[in-house]
């Protein structure tokens, strides 16, 4: 559903935990050490982005504006949606490609280095040590 | 947790606006009636990983969209910089004479032993050069830096001339780091090995 939480930011730094009710399609992708069993590629230009075995799978309430905006849209405006599943690292430099935008609030999405298709994840400057990428927006493939 | 590269590098991109360099990192494509919210907000930096002699290179990658004017680029900037693209645009005779503003620039604030590379960008406008491949090459040439013309637009040479940065970022740091294993004072036959290795990175 179209909304728009860009504006409206939390004071608080979301939380993430484990996620324990993994759907179904999401199920076949992980190993049993929780990490990922296939690589993550931009489902646009099938850039790596992350190896398999790099990242765990959590649950986090997000806002991640679409890659499509209206011309003319500002930033803080875009509409996107609240996703949950993400995969989550700890060091930027376990991405293998990736991009990161200008900081809006506290927020830097992350993109495809290559195509720069995003937001394909987020990365809050509160937390810094925390990455993720959303499971709606990557495509698991070796 | 084991890490899993080799060597970090962190590159910048510079030379005056219009010249393309944006292009050199980033593409910014935009049809005409949508907008993509990354194009929208802008980026601030890449994450790139690349393998020179079977080690895994991670390199960030920063542009300098913005403040592309050299006074306001000091110390702050060039912090932790280890190589630096001076971009000029083949069509454009002012960004190419300020090559050597950005040199200076350069010389004054970044570290010294910074690794440096000139690119002559937009070598797919011919038709519209105003800057001889031979300029570029004698400018180059005169500050002991490599040379390249890359048309970031047909991904002509790019991805080249990061691979050449970070290789020779990369025998700089090898070279340190033997020395540093072998604080013997003479040791011809080593010298006379590195010497010849870096001869064959030009080459290539």
């Amino acid at each position: 559903m179209a909304q728009n939480s860009l504006s409206n930011t939390s004071d608080k730094l979301p939380s993430h935990e484990v996620l324990k009710d993994v759907p179904d399609n999401l199920k076949e992708l992980i190993a049993d050490n929780g990490k990922n069993l296939k690589s993550i590629r931009c489902s646009t230009c099938k850039s790596l982005i992350l190896n398999k075995d790099t990242a765990s799978l959590v649950k986090r309430e997000t806002f991640l504006p679409y890659p499509q905006q209206k011309k003319n849209q500002k930033a803080e405006e875009a509409e996107g949606e609240t996703v949950n599943s993400f995969w989550h690292v700890q060091d930027m430099y376990t991405f293998e490609n990736v991009g990161f935008c200008k900081t809006i609030g506290t927020v830097k999405f992350l993109m495809c280095a290559d195509c720069e298709i995003g937001p394909v994840g987020v990365c809050d400057t509160r937390g810094p040590r925390d990455f993720f990428v959303s499971t709606d927006r990557i495509a698991h493939e070796n | 947790m084991s890490r899993s590269y080799d060597y970090l590098f962190k590159l910048l991109l510079i030379g005056d606006s219009g010249v393309g360099k944006t292009c050199v990192l980033f593409r910014f494509s935009e049809d005409a009636f949508n907008a993509t919210f990354i194009s929208t907000i802008g980026i601030d930096f890449k994450i790139r990983t690349i393998e020179i002699d079977a080690k895994k290179i991670k390199l960030q990658i920063w542009d300098t969209a913005g403040q592309e004017r050299f006074r306001t680029i000091t110390t702050a900037y060039y912090r932790g910089a280890m190589g630096i693209m001076l971009v000029y645009d083949i069509t454009n005779e002012r960004s190419f004479q300020n090559i050597n503003n950005w040199i200076k620039n350069i010389a004054e604030h970044a570290s010294a032993d910074v690794e440096k590379m000139i690119l002559g960008n937009k070598c797919d406008m011919e038709d519209k050069r105003k800057v001889s491949k031979e300029r570029g090459e004698n400018l180059a040439v005169e500050n002991g830096i490599k040379f390249m013309e890359t048309s970031a637009k047909q991904s002509h040479n790019v991805e080249e001339a990061f691979f050449t940065l970070a290789r020779d970022i990369k025998a700089k740091m090898d070279k340190k780091l033997q020395q540093e294993k072998t604080p013997d004072v003479v040791q011809p036959g080593k010298d006379h090995k590195h010497k010849k290795s870096k001869w064959f990175c030009n080459i290539l």
